[in-house]
């Protein structure tokens, strides 16, 4: 298994399983079997069972946790996507006119999540 | 002259032997009356009405409060002085239930009122209200207890607690029953949805912010309310008593689209109590005690739990925890060993004491929290510890609006997340990976388990409480088994309702030595230098592997390399830690100044239409960069030692570095040098123009200021 390099500061994560997921930041392949993020709350960290697809754009895994086998899909995470998928599921959802104002918001609450 | 023998007392024997000081009753009150004993011999003619009229009077004026202040001020240490005052406050309950007493409220809002007004310093700079806790109910309200907040920065105290699922129930449809008969002793909310004028319909919180006069606020009511500065949390029934505002969540059930799923606002109710001129304390409790009987349905009002209620709550909540199907199926036994303690300032769970030993036996562990960032350090040190979700918003802690809510909506927001490691699982595998950071990672002491209010999942499952998830959630004995059949998984959980005290932090691993210098700075920084009256060096320690994690929580922790022990044992290596940032920025500074050079040249000898090199060097850039350089020799030296030391004598920088900085420098200054010699050059044609004489201006200003900035680093 290769090591990944998420390389955007900000992703969209989305899973027909799994309602709990939808920003990652910091995302990090950990020692081939791990996935882990922070979700601008928490650390997520999930066990990779598969990986269904990957390029720079776009990350595809199954998940192998005891009873969790989801499927997880990551996206860098654009002003449209926000508009439309996040926008509404964020504590208190702010306009933004630029797409590095957008990130600047999301990486901030790392220095609050505690 | 007489001197008289007090006999035992408290935890002593007459002889000062040490002796059992149960909570749960007075064994006392038949031994000191019992005539084979000396002392009864003296007290055997006290009749039962006697003592009765002593209990009441013990009871009416020894408040639960009080004995926590006159054990506080005792000077015991902790663990006696936890002994002491769970013991005093149980039998004070034991007399209660033994003389049936009838308990007056009063003076229990008065009393956490004095108590918000002693946080309120503290918890200034964080924007983060005072809270303070109130044991109350049998079985109608979750956990026994009440929150009140002061929101005096918008005008109002906050009470917030939830109802027990069952309860939640009725009291909704017993209230609806009274709207649809429109009976006259209730005002219901008649707006629909949320409102920004008024807040009604909806439960919300709002943003701390600076005090406001009355006037002020009056002008600022709309602007308090208004979607920047809320937080939805669920629709509600509200209902009017005077200007009080009751709210009953109505989350799971209301048409409040995304927000109505929260399962964090299963149950809550939220009373806002306008913070008048004029309206005492005591006041405002009858006030709440008749909300609790008239609307709430809560009978008991505001007087602490009966002995018999916590008794059953204590056996309901062990059942809870090890996952047995019945509360008859507790021992017996339990009830004496689990005591009621507050686990973070205002908020109270049952604790088994020593519980965590038995769990060391099966494996040695580690308790762990990994931090995002070192900078939320000292926010959580101030706040008294790690915070849920729900108790940081509902205490107007909104900073970072973009935060998900997918906790809240998950149930787990109500709590504070940690992961385990036990010796069993990580047997011969023992590795850095999924423990330590740099950020920075909590070790807990192992007593946290001690707790009964957390639940666990055996890998990520973000904490989720629906009824389906919470079938599959971890005794504390499946915790371990599933380790040692199955080995460690990183993702593994465990959620501890409402926060994590200071107090049970032992120490905060990083991986390697730049990670110690850096948390100690930003501690520091924070004028933070002691933790749990320990030194904040002696607790910042390097875990390599998961076995370090476990020895630490063990107290084995004497081979690993503390910040104390670096500091005493390679000081040249700490400073040249120290002084890295300061080269990193200097670099950076000639690495871009080489740029521009490069970029200059390239007009001059090849082709001044390079679009490429006029788009990177534009007046306003090279303005921004040659500022930057001249920060860095005005002040950015001083204000590193000013932002990193609180004492600049403290900061040396090491001879070898000195020389290296001063050479980076001396190169730094030719290369601006240069490039402003290849702009002079090619002045008719750059883009640059009429701005080159500014900049020649400032280079001098430049030149002038790296004098002094080269004579402060030679003085270091």
């Amino acid at each position: 298994m290769s090591t990944f390099i998420f390389n955007h500061r900000v992703y969209y994560v989305s899973s027909s399983d799994d309602g709990t997921v939808l920003i990652a930041l910091n995302v990090k392949i950990d020692g081939n079997d791990y996935i882990n993020w922070f979700d601008t709350v928490k650390d997520r960290i999930m066990k990779i069972g598969k990986i269904i697809d990957d390029n720079s754009e776009h990350f595809v895994f199954q998940r192998s946790d005891s009873q969790a086998k989801g499927v997880y899909t990551f996206v860098p995470m654009t002003l449209n996507l926000y508009n439309e998928k996040v926008k509404s599921k964020v504590l208190i959802p702010q306009d933004f006119s630029s797409e590095e104002q957008m990130l600047k918001a999301f990486e901030e609450t790392k220095n609050n999540a505690w | 002259m007489y001197r008289i023998d007090n006999g035992g007392s408290l935890t002593f024997r007459a002889q000062g032997k040490p002796k059992e000081f149960p909570s749960e009753s007075i064994p006392e009150l038949k031994n000191m009356l019992n005539p084979e004993f000396s002392a009864g011999q003296v007290f055997a003619g006290l009749t039962e009405e006697e003592l009765k009229v002593q209990a009441e009077q013990l009871v009416a004026n020894l408040s639960d409060e009080d004995i926590e202040t006159i054990v506080k001020q005792s000077g015991l240490d902790e663990e006696q002085a936890k002994t002491i005052q769970t013991g005093l406050i149980g039998r004070k309950h034991f007399l209660v239930t033994r003389f049936n007493l009838k308990q007056k409220s009063v003076e229990r809002i008065p009393i956490a009122i004095e108590k918000l007004k002693e946080q309120l310093e503290q918890l200034s700079t964080l924007e983060l209200r005072p809270r303070v806790g109130i044991l109350t109910d049998t079985d109608k309200i979750e956990n026994q207890e009440i929150d009140i907040i002061d929101a005096s920065d918008i005008g109002r105290y906050e009470i917030n607690f939830k109802l027990t699922a069952h309860h939640w129930k009725t009291v909704l449809a017993n209230l609806r029953k009274m709207r649809d008969s429109q009976n006259p002793d209730f005002i219901f909310s008649k707006s629909t949805g949320f409102s920004e004028s008024t807040g009604e319909n909806t439960i919300y919180y709002t943003k701390t912010a600076k005090p406001l006069s009355s006037t002020e606020r009056q002008k600022d009511i709309v602007h308090r309310y208004h979607e920047d500065n809320t937080f939805r949390v669920a629709s509600a029934l509200t209902i009017k008593k005077g200007n009080i505002l009751i709210k009953i969540s109505t989350a799971g059930e209301s048409d409040f689209g995304y927000y109505g799923h929260n399962r964090s606002a299963f149950g809550v109710v939220h009373i806002e109590i306008p913070n008048e001129d004029g309206l005492s304390s005591e006041e405002m409790e009858e006030k709440i005690n008749n909300i609790f009987k008239d609307i709430l349905q809560v009978e008991t009002g505001l007087t602490t739990p009966p002995l018999e209620a916590e008794k059953t709550y204590k056996k309901a909540r062990y059942a809870w925890l090890h996952k047995l199907d019945s509360s008859e199926l507790v021992p017996e036994e339990v009830s004496s060993k689990l005591t009621r303690e507050e686990v973070i300032s205002g908020y109270f769970t049952f604790v088994e004491k020593d519980a965590h030993k038995k769990y060391q036996q099966i494996s040695p562990y580690a308790v762990y929290h990994s931090l995002c960032s070192p900078s939320t350090l000292p926010k959580l040190i101030r706040a008294g510890g790690l915070l849920s979700t729900h108790e940081r918003y509902r205490r107007g802690l909104l900073f970072s609006g973009l935060s998900s809510s997918k906790d809240l909506e998950s149930g787990g927001g109500d709590s504070v997340f940690t992961r385990l490691v036990t010796s069993e699982g990580v047997k011969g595998r023992s590795t850095l990976s999924g423990v330590a950071s740099n950020d920075g990672t909590i070790i807990f002491h192992p007593r946290i388990l001690d707790r009964t209010d957390w639940y666990a999942y055996s890998s990520d499952n973000y904490g989720k409480t629906s009824t389906e998830e919470f079938s599959r959630r971890q005794s504390p004995r499946q915790v371990f088994s599933e380790q040692e059949n199955s080995g460690y998984n990183h993702s593994n959980e465990q959620m501890f309702r409402c926060g994590i005290s200071t107090n049970d932090i032992l120490a905060i691993a990083v991986t390697d030595e730049e990670g110690l210098i850096n948390l100690r700075h930003v501690l520091h920084i924070d004028g933070i230098d002691t933790l749990n009256d320990r030194p904040i060096e002696e607790m910042i320690v390097i875990a390599k592997t998961h076995d370090d994690a476990i020895n630490i929580s063990g107290g084995k922790s004497e081979n690993l390399m503390t910040l104390a022990k670096f500091l005493r044992e390679d000081p040249d290596r700490v400073l040249e830690i120290e002084i890295q940032p300061i080269t990193d920025l200097i670099d950076n500074l000639h690495h871009t100044t080489r740029m521009w050079i490069d970029y200059a040249t390239t007009i001059r000898e090849y082709d001044s239409s390079n679009e490429e090199a006029y788009e990177y060097i534009t007046p306003n850039r090279v303005s921004n960069r040659l500022e930057e350089l001249l920060n860095l020799m005005n002040t950015n030296l001083i204000k590193y030692i000013q932002d990193h030391y609180r004492d600049p004598k403290l900061f040396k920088i090491p001879e070898k570095n000195k020389m290296e900085l001063l050479e980076k420098i001396r190169l730094l200054l030719k290369s601006v040098g240069d490039f402003i010699e290849i702009l002079r050059t090619r002045k008719a044609d750059m883009v640059l123009g009429d701005s080159l004489d500014f900049f020649e201006h400032k280079i001098v200003e430049i030149e002038t200021q790296s004098v002094s900035f080269i004579n402060s680093i030679k003085e270091f």
